[in-house]
């Protein structure tokens, strides 16, 4: 018998393809936004927002991860946003080993922004880095104010928490405060902005945030 | 599914890891995980259970570590042991907090039998 040391991180070879897509991503000028959040949370809806509202003025792309299936990526075509569909069979989030074979399907040199979709959970996305340069968390309004309770780790990843479909607000009994002391409790540097892609309420701050990011 | 996840990627280092090695059995393998990591120890050890049957990991002992959660203040810089990350500073009262320990998922050492 013969102990061998390891000290190793178990997400080391992740964490190293993700500073890996970093480089890539940015020395072809690409802001990448890694976005995250529940199933139903609204992250695909805010993307075909983003299309609206963005019209042709930032040229960009969508890589979308889901479990199977390319129902998101359709929407989204649909609208004229070029889409890369990455199915994870079974794994609850995307990796960055996932995202590199992703962005080897994409122009990157005819974008400027890219948005990763990721596979819906609170959990374990937050602790996988793809190489993005902004988290974004969608929180909806229909999950309660727990949830920075339950999932403190993705509130505390995240550079923005994007409270989803903010004109829901008047018919549900959500706590705005408790929500909003919850999570500055368990994440005081993440920024909260409500936005509704239903009413489009909010959208002027979404879009605003993104071409700040793009500099 | 998570812990699956990471399971598999921990076996895939290890028996890379005993190859080298030349080991023909990995026995015992020490983790650390930490309160925050988002990993759960109990799922973690039936994963490894889950993925390491016909390989040289197969029936090893699973040793995890837990590494409870130590914050430190922005406020006042005084660490402290806490039991989430909704915290309270008991110095001076300050909520806003940086993690100290307590994120880990790292692999410490592992018997081999050659
Ligand atoms: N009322 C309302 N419903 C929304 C809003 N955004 C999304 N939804 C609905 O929520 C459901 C899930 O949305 P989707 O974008 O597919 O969520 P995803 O799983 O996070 O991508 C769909 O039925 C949407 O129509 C919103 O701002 N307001
Ligand atoms: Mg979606
Ligand atoms: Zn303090």
């Amino acid at each position: 018998m013969k102990t061998i040391r390891l000290e190793s991180g178990i997400l080391d070879e992740n964490d190293r393809i993700a500073d890996e897509n970093e480089r890539t991503l940015r020395s072809r000028g690409v802001v990448t936004v890694n976005l995250m959040g529940s199933p139903g949370a609204g992250k695909t809806s805010l993307l075909e927002m983003t299309a609206v509202k963005l019209g042709g003025s930032v040229r960009w792309a969508v890589i979308e991860g889901d479990i199977e299936g390319s129902l998101d990526a359709r929407r989204l075509e649909r609208l004229g946003v070029p889409v890369v569909q990455i199915n994870t069979s079974g794994a609850c989030h995307l990796d960055a080993h996932m995202v590199r074979e992703g962005l080897r399907c994409l122009d990157l040199d005819s974008i400027e922004l890219l948005f990763v979709e990721n596979v819906g959970n609170l959990v374990c996305p937050a602790e996988f880095r793809i190489g993005e340069s902004r988290k974004v968390m969608v929180l909806s309004t229909t999950e309660g104010e727990d949830k920075p309770r339950k999932y403190p780790l993705m509130f505390r990843e995240s550079d923005l928490m994007v409270l989803s479909k903010a004109d829901l607000l008047p018919h549900l009994d959500l706590d705005l405060d408790a929500l909003l002391s919850a999570v500055s409790a368990v994440s005081p540097d993440l920024s909260v902005m409500q936005v509704s892609s239903r009413s489009g309420e909010g959208a002027g701050q979404w879009i605003g945030w993104l071409r700040e990011c793009l500099g | 599914m998570h812990e699956l996840s990471i399971a598999s990627r921990i076996l895939d280092a290890i028996v890379t890891g005993a190859e080298a090695e030349g080991a023909l059995r990995i026995t015992r393998l020490r983790v650390q995980v930490g309160r925050v990591s988002g990993v759960s120890p109990e799922a973690l050890a039936f994963a490894m259970q889950v993925v390491s049957p016909g390989t040289r990991a197969e029936g090893l002992e699973l040793d995890i570590e837990t590494v409870e959660l130590v914050l430190r203040c922005r406020g006042c810089s005084e660490q402290s042991p806490a039991e989430s990350l909704l915290f309270t500073c008991p110095a001076c009262g300050g909520q806003a907090v940086d993690i100290v320990r307590g994120r880990e998922l790292r692999l410490v050492d592992m018997d081999i039998d050659t």
